[in-house]
């Protein structure tokens, strides 16, 4: 998929199937913070996280959910659960959870 | 043998074994016989397709691996086709070689072949990358074969209304079913799907074409210009629904024609499992059904009122039915890119300006196709009306005015939509366009002959 030309930054692809890979057991979605991410950028990581549902950016993830970074960290992180290609995976930071849309 | 051309091989042999299937199944839809081989083997393709679709919608029902149903449905098939095997038909005209045109033929089925090889490599060269891919039917067949079900969420139009929840599953459950048989979801393997697609729309068009009387070099010239027609064989539309909706639209189509003239009794099965391939695969196919029962209505070939409206019901119920079954089980989300508000008497002025829009930006993208139009056109006026092709012309045509009309009320505005699908869908209904013209040109052909 990285592959296909114009299409996605190989990074990206990498840090999304790194995350796939690692994924707590029992999460329920993926937040995931990539500042400046289209929306291709955005079905990539919704088909590379399926079953998983994803929202991009969200002011906090829902609760059962993690919280998947692209480059640096959002300040309001939680515990680091992996360091990871290009991103890191966080715990939703303690009164930072939302509800599920 | 590398993970990649192990996960070829064992793919194409799941599809071979379906299509096999399928194509003893057919026995019960189509009489054997020479000259009907090419048609059995498209109408046994999609069967085959459509077990492995089923197997994985029964295992979201039931719980039971698709792995159990799979072989379950062939076998069944298999015996349908046995013990409901028909042997009643019309004659298919014989064979029309002479010596002189057999080198033309030769080059046309080269053609053909060059088609087929081209697609394949275009589909195959990379896994299924299109953006819709990602966002709608892969994702929802990976999500499916992931999980065993379909997930709450992708109904949930705030976590998952631009994957589009109201679009029927066909597809995303021919993905899931696929991988359960690989066990893995392996996004470029499955990209097999389409050059299967592909060979059975090529072979039910020649072999409908033949069927009802078209000369061997019309129906050749027809199937070779599909084969290559790249706006539909593409690698970008690879992954996306088009290309199965094209199949099942001819399927419709060849059915709906061959009921409406009593061509066997099998008709009206092939027409009710058209509507029922048609309508699974996207919202178009019941837009289709719903045309095909008004054709059928409307019909002055078909004297027998009762029997018109027989031909309608076969045409428009299955469809009606499966789409019912889909939004019991799912809802039914709002056509999220369209706003049909706009119809409002107190809207009339916006309606009209985005009206006007529309047309400009559809004769603009027209004028991109400037070399095919008029070939079309010069093709459609060179045959002669015969209601047995012309049936499929006006399925294309009203999907066509459709397509046109749509981009007014788009949410995003008409130049929106129709940058972004009018070519593509358009490009869908070619063969049912190649059906209907050839059909024409024969009959011109059979006049010139008399």
């Amino acid at each position: 998929m990285a592959t296909a030309p114009g299409r996605f930054d190989r990074n990206y692809f990498v840090f999304l199937e790194s995350a796939r890979r690692t994924l707590p057991p029992g999460t329920r979605g993926v937040a995931l913070y990539a500042p400046g991410a289209n929306e291709s950028a955005y079905y990539l990581a919704a088909y590379e996280f399926a079953p998983l549902p994803v929202l991009l950016n969200p002011p906090a993830a829902p609760a059962g959910w993690i919280s998947a970074a692209y480059g640096p960290a959002p300040r309001a992180g939680g515990a680091l659960v992996r360091q990871l290609p290009g991103g890191s995976l966080f715990s939703p930071a303690p009164g930072r959870t939302g509800r599920a849309p | 043998m590398s993970p990649l051309a192990s996960s070829f091989l064992e793919t194409g042999i799941h599809l071979l074994t379906a299509a096999a299937a399928g194509f003893l199944a057919v026995r019960a839809l189509h009489p054997p016989g020479r000259g009907r081989t090419a048609e059995r083997i498209g109408w046994g393709i999609a069967l085959g397709l459509s077990a492995i679709a089923a197997s994985a919608y029964l295992a979201t029902a039931t719980g039971i691996e698709p792995r159990f149903w799979f072989p379950a449905l062939l076998l069944a098939g298999i015996m349908l086709g046995y013990f409901f095997r028909t042997r009643e038909g019309a004659p298919v005209p014989p064979e029309d070689s002479p010596a002189r045109l057999r080198p033309l033929y030769a080059l046309l089925v080269a053609a053909i072949a060059a088609g087929v090889v081209l697609y394949a490599a275009r589909a195959l060269i990379r896994p299924m990358w299109s953006i819709d891919f990602l966002a709608i039917w892969g994702l929802k067949g990976r999500s499916i074969f992931s999980s065993g079900g379909v997930p709450a969420w992708l109904s949930d139009s705030r976590l998952a209304g631009w994957s589009h929840p109201e679009y029927p599953l066909g597809l995303p459950l021919l993905y899931a079913g696929t991988a359960a048989l690989l066990r893995t979801w392996d996004d470029h393997a499955m990209a097999l799907l389409f050059p299967a697609f592909q060979i059975a729309t090529l072979a039910v068009l020649y072999g409908w074409l033949r069927r009802r009387g078209t000369g061997r070099g019309i129906a050749l010239c027809a199937t070779a210009l599909l084969a290559l027609f790249e706006p539909l064989y593409s690698g970008f539309l690879t992954g996306m629904a088009d290309v199965p909706l094209a199949l099942t639209m001819l399927l419709l189509g060849v059915s709906l024609s061959d009921a409406l003239d009593r061509t066997d009794r099998r008709a009206m099965a092939r027409l009710a499992l058209a509507s029922v391939l048609a309508s699974s695969v996207k919202n178009e196919g019941l837009f289709l059904a719903a045309v095909a029962a008004a054709l059928a209505l409307l019909s002055r070939t078909e004297t027998d009122g009762g029997r018109r409206r027989r031909v309608a019901l076969a045409a428009i119920l299955p469809a009606l039915l499966l789409t019912a079954a889909t939004r019991a089980s799912r809802g039914s989300p709002p056509l999220r890119d369209f706003d049909f508000g706009l119809l409002a008497p107190s809207r009339l002025g916006e309606f009209l300006s985005r009206a006007a829009e529309t047309i400009s930006v559809d004769l603009n993208i027209a004028g991109r196709a400037w070399i095919i139009l008029p070939a079309i056109a010069v093709l459609l006026i060179s045959g002669l009306a015969a209601p047995w092709a012309g049936r499929l012309l006006w399925l294309a045509a009203a999907a066509l005015a459709v397509y046109l009309a749509l981009p007014a009320f788009a949410v995003l505005g008409p130049q929106w939509l129709a940058e972004t699908t009018l070519f593509r869908t358009s490009a869908a209904l070619a063969p049912l366009a190649a059906a209907g013209i050839a059909g024409r040109l024969a009959s011109r052909d059979a006049a010139a002959e008399r």
